[in-house]
């Protein structure tokens, strides 16, 4: 999925940072070195690895203590230069995972908060379109307490692409979203991004969140990110087999595949090259807890 | 005056006074005792109004010397003060004062202060100076004109303290009081026709068990030696006081 | 020589009103400042803020005149620029409301302030909202009911102020002569009636004050 860098467009990011926080005997180290050219970059890893911290220093909450960040070629911060832009001038969008809205305004407000007062008074045709893609039009009016978990991450994400952020953040924005409602906002939210062409960057701990929603992976341990790749790569020791081949059926009893092959930790193994398998899904029962 | 009788000798008086006699009293109080063995004699000093409320209330009170005739006449009027004890035991006078190096004032001129200028005098209300103040310029014509300026104190001492520190460019106090304060100074004394009387009259209150011995001290406090002793401290003979 | 009986009524909530409009955007920022900010002397900024709300009344009217009289430092350039007294004006009765109500007025903001989410202000940055838009537009409006319960309960404090008031301002009639302050004169000339008025407009608003600040106080959390 990585193309060719256009060498006349910038990156959409690319970052080197050495944070630390805390004090004493409680200091966390950091170090972490990404670059998206465009899409959507996952960082992926166990909690208390450093991607929510990564994720904050490219947005200014955080000021490392060596490195720069650079978003469509604009410096946002670089140690060396003594550049660090306030985070309300980075042209950045950010999506926590929970609590984020403005209780004392309506959906249509919240998501218009970012705007200049004249576009903030009366909802345009842009912001009705924005409301319709992520499917809100229809809680224009109300308010944060009266929204289920789902839509009011749908509504943060509208507020965050409402200002036409150069790079969107979002630090696990789905983690308190049980999982039937997740697939449904993997879904969308891939949709939105690839209509805005909005690049972004999505921290998260769920292998099968990271392969719905990643362009690139980079993976986190312990306070270092490692090299990045295609999520498939990256992400390969989570999913012990994979099943690559051409849709050619999808049906409600499972797939039909042509070209079929059959990958795991003991090699890989072709099926139905040149005919079709059919493949039917079936998870197993969730075994009662004794 | 002799030893009186040794009766009631042994149980000590207390007196109610106005703030005014603060200085006096306790000299004539300490002749008192020298030349009659009386027992000791307590002093309650206060604003008048104050002092006859405690009266009204039952407080043991053998005497009071006000400074103003009307709290007197009240308690009169009301029955706890014997009328036959009544008597003005020495005038005063109204004094115009003003802050050390504070512009130089007559009570007649005070018209020409500007408009941000204070004058300190008593809460007319509540302090018989204030009352004395009032009607001194009343009588002056000024009062009106002057109201805008007023700056009320809860009692002379308030009114002395706003001076000394400058707060107000002039103040109206007792010639008593004004003696020996060294950041003040004495612009004008109220005398003439518009200048008020101020009489400081004394009762017995009967009934509390020292009346006797609170006659007599009345008594002294009004004879030659009590007025020398009042004069000594700036206070006018009860002579003085109108008819 | 005695005004109306209402002007005291009138210039108490005048002055009250006054004194909150002149320590509510600093003594705002300042409750900010503390809920938000760690900072050398922070400690000692605090006690400060506290102290007129321990020290007695009197005490403050003390420092006020010294500070703001004729031979005070302030005072005396005030008088030397503008030709401007303080002490017994109405000036002066706003500022002691003021500063002992500016106590009550940060530590009941503080921890309405410090109760926002982190995750409100920092949506609220991304989205393009420097420092005082985001005081205005987000901490603000996020803390109202703390920051109302703030404002009430210092305007009751700034009309119940008598100690300070009594030194600094004075008790010059028609200019000065707050409730409080009124009726203790009306008490002390024994007219009750008025001593009486006065005490029923102050426990009413008193009321309404302990009734209403406890419905307000900061919650926990946005909804």
């Amino acid at each position: 999925m990585s193309a060719r860098p256009d060498a006349a467009t910038p990156p959409a990011l690319e970052a080197r940072v050495h944070v630390r926080v805390g004090r004493g005997a409680e200091v966390f180290a950091l170090d972490a070195e990404l670059t998206l050219e465009r899409g959507v970059l996952v960082l992926f890893g166990p909690s208390g690895a450093g991607k929510s911290l990564t994720l904050r220093a490219l947005a200014g909450l955080v000021r490392p203590e060596r490195g720069f960040v650079r978003v469509a070629g604009e410096t946002l911060f670089d140690a060396e230069r003594g550049a660090d832009v306030p985070t309300h001038r980075r042209g950045i969008g950010w999506v926590p995972q929970r609590d984020s809205l403005f209780p004392f305004r309506s959906t249509a407000e919240n998501v218009a908060f970012g705007l200049p007062r004249a576009r903030r008074r009366v909802l345009d045709a842009e912001l009705r379109t924005l409301l319709d893609e992520l499917g809100i039009a229809g809680l224009a009016e109300a308010r944060p307490a009266s929204l289920s978990g789902g839509e009011r991450q749908r509504v943060a994400l509208a507020r965050a692409l409402a200002a036409r952020p150069r790079l969107l953040l979002l630090d696990e924005p789905f983690a308190s979203i049980d999982r039937p409602g997740r697939a449904e906002l993997w879904r969308l939210l891939r949709a939105t991004l690839d209509r805005h062409a909005a690049p972004a960057v999505f921290v998260t701990h769920d292998a099968d969140e990271a392969l719905a929603l990643a362009d690139r992976v980079v993976r986190y341990e312990r306070g270092r990110s490692g090299k990045d790749g295609a999520p498939r790569e990256i992400l390969a020791d989570a999913y012990p087999l994979s099943l690559d081949g051409a849709v050619v059926e999808a049906g409600g009893a499972g797939l039909a595949l042509r070209g079929a092959r059959l990958a795991g930790p003991a090699g890989a193994l072709p099926i139905a090259e040149r005919g079709r398998v059919r493949v039917a899904l079936r998870t197993p029962p969730e075994r009662p807890e004794r | 005056m002799g030893s009186g009788a040794r009766g009631d000798s042994e149980r000590p008086i207390t007196l109610a006074a106005a703030a005014s006699l603060r200085s006096a009293l306790p000299d004539l109080v300490k002749a008192f005792q020298d030349a009659s063995g009386r027992p000791s004699i307590q002093v309650s000093y206060g604003a008048s109004d104050a002092l006859r409320k405690q009266v009204e209330a039952g407080a043991p009170i053998d005497a009071v010397l006000f400074a103003a005739p009307d709290d007197v006449d009240a308690l009169i009027a009301e029955g706890l003060a014997d009328a036959s004890t009544r008597r003005v035991i020495a005038t005063n006078r109204l004094v115009l004062i003003g802050p050390r190096d504070g512009p130089a004032l007559r009570f007649a001129t005070l018209g020409s202060l500007p408009a941000a200028a204070r004058v300190a005098i008593g809460d007319p209300r509540s302090v018989p100076a204030g009352r004395y103040a009032e009607h001194a310029l009343r009588a002056l014509g000024s009062w009106e004109a002057l109201a805008p300026r007023f700056v009320f104190g809860a009692d002379v001492a308030g009114v002395l303290a706003i001076v000394r520190r400058g707060e107000a460019d002039a103040g109206v106090v007792y010639e008593t009081d004004a003696r020996g304060i060294p950041d003040v100074r004495v612009l004008d004394r109220a005398t003439g026709a518009w200048a008020p009387h101020v009489e400081l009259v004394a009762a017995v209150i009967p009934g509390n068990g020292g009346a006797e011995a609170a006659r007599r001290f009345l008594d002294f406090v009004v004879s030659p030696r009590g007025r020398a002793g009042l004069a000594e401290h700036g206070f006018g003979p009860p002579a003085d006081a109108a008819p | 020589m005695s005004t109306g009986a209402g002007f005291p009524i009138a210039l108490s909530l005048r002055v009250a009103a006054l004194a909150v409009a002149l320590i509510g955007p600093p003594g705002l920022a300042l409750a900010w400042l503390q809920a938000r900010r760690r900072y050398p002397g922070r400690t000692l900024v605090d006690a400060l803020v506290l102290l007129p709300l321990v020290l007695p009344p009197t005490v403050v009217g003390y420092f006020l005149v010294v500070l703001f009289g004729r031979r005070g430092p302030i005072g005396r350039a005030l008088e030397a620029l503008f030709d401007a007294r303080v002490v017994f004006t109405p000036a002066a009765a706003v500022i002691a409301s003021a500063v002992v109500a500016l106590p009550l007025l940060v530590k009941t903001a503080q921890p309405a302030i410090e109760a926002v989410p982190d995750e409100l202000e920092e949506v609220g940055r991304s989205l393009g909202l420097g420092p005082a838009s985001l005081f205005a537009r987000v901490t603000l409006p996020a803390a109202w009911q703390g920051v109302t319960a703030a404002m009430v309960l210092a305007f009751a404090r700034a009309v119940g102020e008598f100690g300070a008031t009594l030194m600094f301002a004075g008790n010059v009639p028609g200019r000065t002569n707050t409730m409080p302050l009124e009726l203790y004169a009306a008490w002390q000339a024994g007219d009750d009636a008025r001593a009486l008025l006065y005490v029923g407009v102050l426990s009413a608003l008193s009321l309404a004050v302990v009734l209403l600040a406890p419905r307000l106080a900061p919650r926990a959390g946005a909804a």
